[in-house]
């Protein structure tokens, strides 16, 4: 959102790297490291990636943002282990449930969280759009999104302004007006920002039309290549999802069945030990 | 019944083009804001905001009432979500699937032209979209059940709020179409 809002761009050199990587190669990054953290249960393997996601937020200089993302992982560790307790008083099988099984799932998101972070808040709309242009994408596909990204920041003012007008009728737009009056919310809310959007949407295509938007004319599109930047830290990322695949830790197995097994593994280890 | 024209579903007009993307945005923007305004993750703020969503769905689908147009939706959502949020991306072809999946039982029953198939398209994707998050959300904490059964809740109050708003988004196209920006 912070990208789309026109928020201040850091201008800090360190933080520059990861804004001047190209757009498809952060976002196949995104979707390798995405599909190996599905699969990834090594918890030493996961922290590993965790770290080096922090260091490529931590370069864009969002420290602020980082601590409050940070503690919310935090916070809903704390409400999920305590529900864990909770649930082990009724459901005995939960008592199995290791803190290692519990932290897992935080480990997993933890490095997705950097990453997405990262390439949402590194990326400018303007060139974002370039990108989807210079995919070659079907008019079908790249018209409409090219729609959707430039309408959101015309958009949110038509949201401050809808507020401030329920402001002047003394209407508040808070958590209890939104609980307590959901049918007044839904009228005066949302049916004007419908009906906003239809006007905006017909003026849009007439526009288009007029202007043969999205017909394969206009813009002529410069070559894209790949720099040495981009093509580095493809291959970095690549190398560091391979090192956490087979950097040595313990494997936590899933479900509540988990410790048991282990449990019966241990027994019978012991015994071949005792032979 | 009508053979399917499988060349048309690659022409669209550029009205419908910015139609749905217009709406994708608004979609966005429009339960972001409630997320927001709700306070977070409560059930009010969840029901609310899936009620909503599903409102302008149902009305997306009246004003631009052609077999792709939900398929197309999911892309431009999803694309949405990855440029705004980076995230989106490995839950995408299980939503295709869920999309078109409830577009070929709306065809099946009668097409876009009727009203019961559109709420029964947008109710079978929500459901299928719904299954999909929950086998995502499995894969994540499959170490740990209870976060599971968390998301579960959230998932299933959220379903809740897709059923209501099935029922307004009807309202809204009844009103629209008595303010004539829907004209079927």
């Amino acid at each position: 959102m912070l990208a789309l809002s026109g928020a201040k761009t850091n201008n800090k050199r360190f933080s520059q790297w990861m804004g001047n990587l190209d757009i498809r190669v952060k976002v196949l990054t995104l979707f390798f490291l995405s599909l190996s953290l599905i699969f990834l249960k090594n918890p030493v393997g996961l922290a590993f990636l965790g770290v080096l996601s922090t260091v490529c937020l931590f370069s864009l200089g969002k420290y602020r943002m980082m601590m409050i993302i940070y503690l919310l992982l935090i916070v809903t560790w704390a409400f999920s282990q305590s529900l864990t307790w909770l649930l082990a008083l009724f459901i005995p099988t939960m008592k199995e449930q290791t803190i290692a099984q519990t932290l897992i799932p935080f480990l997993r998101m933890w490095p997705l969280l950097n990453m997405a972070l990262t390439v949402s808040l590194s990326m400018e709309i303007g060139n974002a759009l370039l990108a989807l242009k210079k995919m070659r994408l079907p008019r079908l596909i790249y018209l409409p999104v090219m729609v959707a990204l430039r309408f959101i920041p015309g958009f949110i003012n038509d949201i401050k302004q809808l507020r401030d007008c329920l402001l002047i009728r003394g209407i508040p737009l808070n958590i209890s007006a939104l609980i307590l009056h959901p049918n007044r919310t839904l009228r005066l809310l949302i049916v004007p920002m419908i009906i906003r959007a239809l006007r905006l949407a017909d003026e849009l295509a007439i526009a288009a039309e007029l202007k043969r938007v999205g017909y394969g004319q206009g813009v002529m599109l410069e070559k894209t290549n790949f720099r040495w930047a981009d093509s580095t830290f493809f291959v970095g990322a690549m190398l560091a999802l391979v090192v956490a695949w087979n950097i040595p830790g313990s494997i936590v197995e899933s479900g509540m069945h988990s410790s048991i097994k282990n449990q019966d593994q241990l027994q019978r280890t012991s015994e071949s030990g005792q032979q | 019944m009508k053979k399917p024209d499988f060349k048309s579903l690659l022409r669209w007009n550029t009205e419908e083009l910015v139609l749905i993307g217009t709406f994708a945005a608004l979609i966005k923007m429009v339960t972001l804001t409630v997320s927001l305004l709700g306070g977070g993750m409560n059930p009010a703020t969840l029901l609310l905001k899936n009620i909503v969503a599903t409102s302008m769905l149902v009305v997306l689908l009246h004003k631009v009432p052609r077999t792709g147009v939900l398929v197309l939706y999911v892309l431009q959502q999803a694309i949405i979500m990855m440029m705004l949020m980076g995230s989106g991306m490995i839950i995408l072809p299980g939503y295709l699937i869920a999309a078109i999946i409830a577009e070929t039982i709306a065809f099946f029953v009668g097409g876009y032209r009727n009203t019961f198939s559109i709420l029964l398209c947008i109710g079978f994707y929500d459901l299928g979209s719904r299954i999909v998050s929950m086998g995502m959300s499995w894969l994540f904490m499959r170490e740990n059940i209870s976060l599971f059964f968390v998301a579960l809740g959230i998932v299933g109050i959220g379903y809740i709020g897709c059923l209501v708003g099935l029922g307004t988004g009807i309202k809204f196209v009844k009103e629209f179409r008595h303010a004539g920006f829907i004209r079927r």
